[in-house]
């Protein structure tokens, strides 16, 4: 099912869309497939593959030393294709490719797109990217049936938000916070009116993202928005039980439900 | 000529603004109000009143006779000597341009990342003499080999925050400093050290550093009549061979020659050559040259001067390759020291590592016979004297 079908329907059943990150290739190739396969059981609507790069702007600390885990193992973006196929052999939650745009376009854009689309991914947020940057690849992502993530964050003037909104699907990516992936302190007040703001303002379904790792954290913004997504928390589960596989799938299922639980009605 | 970039930061194909969303309208605010300022008288006088009075400029222009006998051929070399600006390199000529743009936007405090410790203290400078709060990120092995400059820093009253990511260098640092503008984007600036960078940072520090140029210009015209054959300078990043090259863009004649780090030789994984040995990229916010890896992972460079030891390079530099009227070529980590040595000796000036590559490459190359030359030599090489006198006490140990 694809993205846009798969928050149309929670929609309907007023139940929160619960994404969830990891990075390709973290802790390494085995154990990142099988995190990536059962990521829907666990209750993850949507899933999103991270792809590692040595330089990212956006990312904290915690996902950037899951890129570096990542790289060590000898991730290689030649080889996500056929990652991201054995996921959708076993696993029905539609998934989105999250990347820094410079291995994409050493990769080529053209062929990037060819290639994760064949391979069965929905759509792709290329983080460093702006709408502005995208030029023909745009079409070309079209062309292959991919959505096109954009981020629009606190920061994002009104004007802005018109074209972010115009360009980005199926969803629009509301960054919670300023800063970086992952960790500091979320404002739920503050937070629940930019989330309305911005739910107001834009068209297209909202799921926000940044450093939200509680429960309670989900639930308050899942019913103001269309849902949430959870990255560095998760990342940091796999982080803390690299020797110990079978807690680290423990932890990361119960702490997945845990969230959906809080985000259905 | 066009004038470039275009109004979304482009040279051509390089450039441009590929950043997270959260620091899209920091860069367009910057960018209207540097564009608010570039026309305002009031902010010129402020800041050509600082390069006069605070940094002691112009600076001289100097045929150094001693080098010039050495490069032979009758060659003249001149000398731009940024070294003797205050606090010892072509850096504060945009810290200072960039200080005084901090504060028309209202911002109380900067960032700033730093290699070799030039930009940081040129930015702890301004930070100081402008009442403004400074952070500065620094790679963890940089810190060890610049520790003079570390010090400078803390005296100004910066902070200094070792990057502890990567490589533990210039880019890291860059990437530091980045994430906390991410953070931070409401109160603080970030002073880009390079002509480096999202738009309009690489613009905009080429406009503040262009006045190597415009000077290096007037005074050859004065000193010799005419404009000289070659204007060389090292590159790195490339800020002061785009200030001194800037003016010189249209005046055809005059060839502009880069000259980037090849560390251990171009033909090792140990340089810096980003031109030279790199492919197109991004890196750092601009479409570039940039030395990556087939899967488009930043590598790892080399160079025995940390200012140079930088995977990337300003796209306006990209874009003087791609249309032929630059060319970049190379010095060795061994051929600066020797450059480094002869300066010291025969012309009784310490050069900066950095600068000591476009001696080196002059003293190496064949450029011809009666040539006028004039080498932007960056900055003074007090900062490397620790590190030097290091690698004279152990022969073999000239590596990182």
């Amino acid at each position: 099912m694809s993205i846009e079908k798969t928050l149309a329907d929670l929609k309907k059943r007023g139940e929160g869309a619960l994404a969830a990150f990891a990075t390709a290739g973290d802790p390494d190739r085995e154990t990142s497939l099988d995190i990536f396969r059962s990521l829907g059981a666990w209750g993850a609507d949507i899933i999103e593959i991270g792809i590692p790069y040595s330089d990212p702007l956006m990312d904290g600390p915690v996902l950037q030393r899951s890129y570096t885990r990542a790289l060590k193992r000898g991730f290689k973006l030649d080889a996500l294709p056929a990652f991201v196929e054995e996921i959708g052999k076993t696993s029905s939650a539609p998934m989105l490719i999250m990347t820094c745009c410079n291995p994409v376009l050493r990769y080529g854009a053209l062929r990037f797109f060819r290639d994760i689309s064949s391979a069965g991914a929905d759509s792709v947020l290329i983080t460093d990217m702006p709408p502005e940057e995208w030029g023909e690849s745009l079409d070309l992502a079209r062309q292959f049936n991919l959505g096109t993530i954009f981020l629009l964050a606190p920061t994002t003037p009104m004007s802005r938000m018109q074209l972010i909104d115009g360009v980005s699907t199926p969803f629009v990516y509301c960054v919670s916070k300023m800063g970086v992936t992952g960790a500091g302190e979320l404002d739920l007040e503050r937070l629940r009116d930019y989330v309305r703001f911005v739910r107001d303002s834009v068209s297209k379904p909202v799921m926000v993202g940044f450093g939200i790792s509680e429960p309670e954290q989900a639930k308050a913004i899942g019913s103001m928005a269309d849902g949430v997504v959870v990255g560095s928390a998760a990342v940091a589960i796999i982080e803390r039980h690299l020797d110990d596989r079978a807690r680290m799938f423990a932890l990361l299922e119960k702490f997945i439900g845990g969230l959906k639980t809080a985000l259905k009605p | 000529m066009i004038e470039l970039p275009d109004s979304k930061g482009h040279f051509g194909v390089f450039g441009g603004r590929y950043v997270p969303e959260t620091l899209f309208s920091a860069l367009q605010e910057l960018d209207e109000k540097y564009r608010e300022v570039k026309g305002d008288p009031e902010f010129r006088n402020e800041f050509l009143y600082h390069l006069r009075h605070y940094l002691g400029r112009p600076t001289p222009l100097y045929l150094a006779r001693n080098l010039s006998k050495r490069v032979g051929n009758g060659n003249r070399i001149y000398l731009k000597r940024e070294d003797l600006n205050h606090t010892g390199a072509h850096k504060m000529n945009n810290t200072i341009g960039q200080g005084l743009l901090t504060k028309r936007l209202g911002k109380k405090r900067v960032i700033a990342e730093t290699g070799a410790g030039m930009h940081g203290v040129a930015t702890a400078t301004a930070a100081a003499l402008l009442g403004l709060e400074c952070e500065i990120f620094m790679g963890e092995i940089d810190i060890a080999r610049q520790a003079p400059n570390v010090d400078r820093m803390k005296m100004l009253g910066a902070t200094v925050t070792a990057a502890m990511s990567g490589t533990r260098t210039l880019k890291d640092a860059v990437n530091e400093a980045f994430r906390c503008w991410t953070t931070n984007v409401t109160s603080t600036n970030y002073i880009m050290g390079s002509v480096v960078g999202p738009h309009p940072f690489p613009a905009m520090v080429r406009d503040f550093q262009r006045v190597i140029g415009d000077e290096a210009r007037e005074q050859i015209m004065e000193l010799e009549g005419r404009l000289p054959d070659m204007v060389t300078a090292c590159v790195g990043g490339g800020s002061n061979a785009m200030g001194i090259f800037y003016p010189f863009i249209g005046d055809e004649a005059v060839e502009l020659v880069g000259v980037e780090a090849a560390g251990k030789g171009l033909d090792t994984a140990l340089h810096g050559a980003s031109i030279s040995r790199g492919s197109i990229g991004v890196l750092h916010g601009a479409m570039s040259f940039m030395l990556q890896d087939e899967g488009g992972q930043v590598l790892e460079t080399h160079s025995v001067s940390a200012g140079l030891d930088y995977p990337g390079v300003g796209p306006e530099h990209a874009w003087l390759k791609a249309n032929g009227r630059a060319r970049y070529e190379s010095a060795t980590d061994d051929e600066a020291m020797e450059a480094f040595y002869l300066l010291c000796r025969e012309e009784g000036i310490l050069p900066a590592l950095e600068s000591s590559h476009a001696i080196a490459w002059l003293l190496n190359n064949d450029i011809g016979e009666n040539k006028t030359v004039i080498l932007c030599l960056s900055g003074r090489g007090d900062k490397d004297m620790q590190y030097v006198s290091g690698l004279r006490q152990s022969p073999a140990g000239a590596k990182k």
